[in-house]
């Protein structure tokens, strides 16, 4: 029973999730001006986001029903997305990852170019418990070949950071 | 003829479509790097050559860039450019069954022969083909778009549903940014860096790379292990010998490739799709299709280089650029003193005929670049997963803030990663949501105006002679293999009662 209702509670999020933004695009759609040609009034555009909110609403919808009304042999065939053991190690480094490239702009914009992806990069791999030597070696390249490629070849202008430009 | 293609090959012209070419397998390899910002990168570099050694480089360059972009689709599940979104599906499948030097390899040869095919007929039907994509309007847009979305059925054939909802969210995503038929902005809440919509890339980066690589360290497993193994030789005859025992496929794929072309605005990433589509449709063996099956890297692979010549037809005739990239081009022949248009043949015979001599030889100089490239790759994956893991992850930030020089990409490919890792969790496949961002523009704009021609009028959607065709042909792609078991099921009834 407790499987089953793991098995259901992912796809029923999911199918309220979609209810959800379906509700809001048709709502915030509302919102947009009418346009208008003359004294008629035409395709806007609030048209096609009321058409995607209203085929999202009732794709959720479907997904809500068809999860509640299917028997248990079929939920039995199902893979489980929440299973016992989610927090574990590896949901750690799931979150880790996610931490460290969301916070990399401002590590590179503090710290400049080499010096926050260096950091970035040995950070993570010492997370992977790879060998001090391979991380220092690994990292170097990495930085320097991404640094030729994208900041030399292609001419992209990769911050130099805030600490050295003062 | 032949003293014309002698002399391209001079010194000056070789070098720098050499030095091109090899530049083009980087730039095509790395995610974040297209084959249009290669050619940007490339035209300044051009301004002071021979026309014919610009020509060189920027059609080189071109054709290896959509080559390369295989490379790390197959090997990292992360397209290097837009147009091999689709190489993903079957060639990162067989990667993991260890046949990824056989799946590029089938690219590599399915490029070349592609590219071969889109130049002979840009050479041999220009001005038919061109004089048919004119007569595309709005209304055939429009159902061209729906053709495209209408792949994601295809695609996702077992879950039909789960790949509706999945182009839905796509579609859902290509709202927000500018009205482009009234300038109004929708679902940006104030911020500025959705003013021009979500960047496709980093989404594409995200979806693809990012999740793959969010999987793997979610999981239990070993993380020391190399990322591929056993990469040795590459089967170039197996390769050949798959592509002829597929040449129906192929052809089929290339003539998709060279349609979608020549429509200007379509390009080599909706012909990929299109061509995969219609490949797993059509095919004895479409069960295998998603799991590594050949046809399904070869139709791809084929399109998208056949694709590039086909974008050269309406440029050279009408001065309409088939994508972004003949967009570039095209001022570069402005440059070089080149006037698009029905003269063009006459009033610049040689440099033309030197143009499509280049194009045909650029095919054959792909094969050892490419198989360059390909070994290159091979090896450097060979080091241990956590470390390979680690470089993906930076590429995929770096190439994702590359596009617009804005660390808010890099926030859009790490959510589109997010997304991309929960909704595979869900069994809700990603191509259909990709193909609903890259087609979402197209359907609406082509339905808002051609309704707001109509003054609100959908008869004339259906009642004109090639938007009718696309729609039959559409309908036959989706629904022809149960019309015609149901139609022999009758008949074998038949003929059994009798």
């Amino acid at each position: 029973m407790e499987k089953i209702l793991r098995i259901v509670l992912d796809k029923i999020i999911f199918g309220i999730t979609l209810f959800i933004l379906g509700i809001f695009m048709i709502l915030y759609s509302l919102t947009f001006p009418k346009v208008r040609m003359g004294e008629k009034i035409v395709t806007g555009p609030s048209f096609f986001p009321t058409i995607i909110g209203t085929l999202l609403v009732m794709s959720g919808i479907y997904i809500i029903i068809s999860n509640l009304l299917q028997k248990e042999r079929d939920y039995k065939k199902q893979k489980t997305f929440i299973n016992t053991s989610f927090i574990n190690n590896e949901f750690f480094n799931f979150l880790i990852f996610i931490f460290f490239i969301a916070l990399f702009p401002t590590l590179i914009n503090q710290l400049g170019f080499f010096i926050g992806s260096f950091l970035f990069c040995v950070i993570l791999m010492k997370r992977l418990n790879v060998s001090w030597i391979n991380i220092i070696l690994s990292s170097l390249i990495i930085v320097i070949f991404t640094w030729i490629i994208f900041g030399k070849i292609a001419f992209i202008s990769l911050p130099p950071g805030a600490i050295f430009s003062r | 003829m032949f003293s014309l293609i002698s002399s391209l090959f001079n010194i000056k012209i070789i070098i720098p479509w050499i030095l091109a070419m090899i530049f083009g397998i980087f730039v095509g390899a790395t995610p974040g790097l297209t084959a249009t910002m290669a050619v940007a990168l490339i035209i300044p570099i051009t301004y002071y050559m021979d026309p014919r050694a610009a020509f060189a480089m920027i059609i080189g360059v071109s054709f290896t860039a959509i080559f390369a972009g295989d490379i790390p689709a197959t090997f990292l599940r992360i397209p290097g450019t837009p147009a091999s979104g689709a190489a993903v599906l079957d060639g990162f499948e067989m990667n993991k069954k260890g046949k990824a030097a056989l799946a590029l390899s089938i690219d590599l040869f399915g490029s070349v022969l592609g590219g071969l095919f889109g130049i002979l007929i840009l050479i041999f039907v220009t001005p038919l083909l061109a004089q048919f994509a004119l007569k595309f309007t709005n209304f055939e847009y429009f159902w061209l778009g729906v053709f495209g979305l209408s792949m994601t059925a295809i695609i996702s054939r077992e879950r039909i549903v789960n790949g509706f909802i999945s182009a839905l969210i796509g579609l859902a995503i290509s709202t927000i940014g500018l009205d482009i038929t009234t300038g109004y902005p929708r679902f940006t809440f104030g911020n500025i860096n959705l003013i021009g919509g979500i960047s496709f890339v980093p989404v594409m980066i995200g979806l693809f790379g990012l999740s793959e690589v969010l999987k793997n360290i979610s999981e239990k497993g070993e993380l020391g292990v190399p990322t591929i193994e056993g990469f040795g030789k590459l089967p170039v005859l197996e390769a050949l010998k798959i592509i002829w025992e597929y040449r129906l496929r192929f052809l089929i794929s290339s003539i998709i490739g060279v349609f979608i072309g020549a429509l200007p605005g379509a390009g080599a990433d909706i012909a990929a799709w299109v061509a995969y589509g219609a490949a797993k449709n059509t095919s004895k063996n479409k069960n295998e299709f998603g799991k590594g099956h050949v046809e399904g890297v070869l139709a791809p692979t084929s399109a998208n280089n056949a694709a590039l010549g086909g974008t050269w037809i309406p440029a050279f005739v009408f001065g309409v650029p088939g994508d972004t990239l003949t967009a570039i081009v095209l001022g570069a022949m402005l440059m070089y003193g080149l006037r698009p248009g029905p003269h063009i043949f006459s009033q610049s015979k040689d440099l033309m005929n030197s143009i499509f001599a280049i194009g045909i030889i650029s095919q054959f100089f792909l094969i050892p670049f490419g198989l360059l490239g390909i070994i290159a790759a091979g090896h450097l994956l060979k080091l241990s997963k956590n470390i390979v893991l680690i470089g993906v992850i930076f590429f995929c930030i770096i190439g994702s803030f590359a596009i617009n020089n804005n660390y808010f990409d890099i926030y859009i490919m790490l959510l589109a990663g997010i997304v991309g890792f929960v909704l595979e969790k869900l069994d809700i496949p990603l191509s259909p949501l990709i193909l609903g961002i890259i087609l979402g523009p197209m359907v609406e704009n082509n339905l808002r105006v051609g309704l707001i021609k109509t003054k609100g009028n959908f008869l004339p959607f259906i009642t004109r002679p090639i938007s009718f065709s696309i729609i039959i042909i559409m309908f036959l792609i989706l629904f022809g293999e149960n019309i015609i078991s149901f139609i022999l099921k009758l008949f074998m009834k038949k003929n059994h009662l009798e």
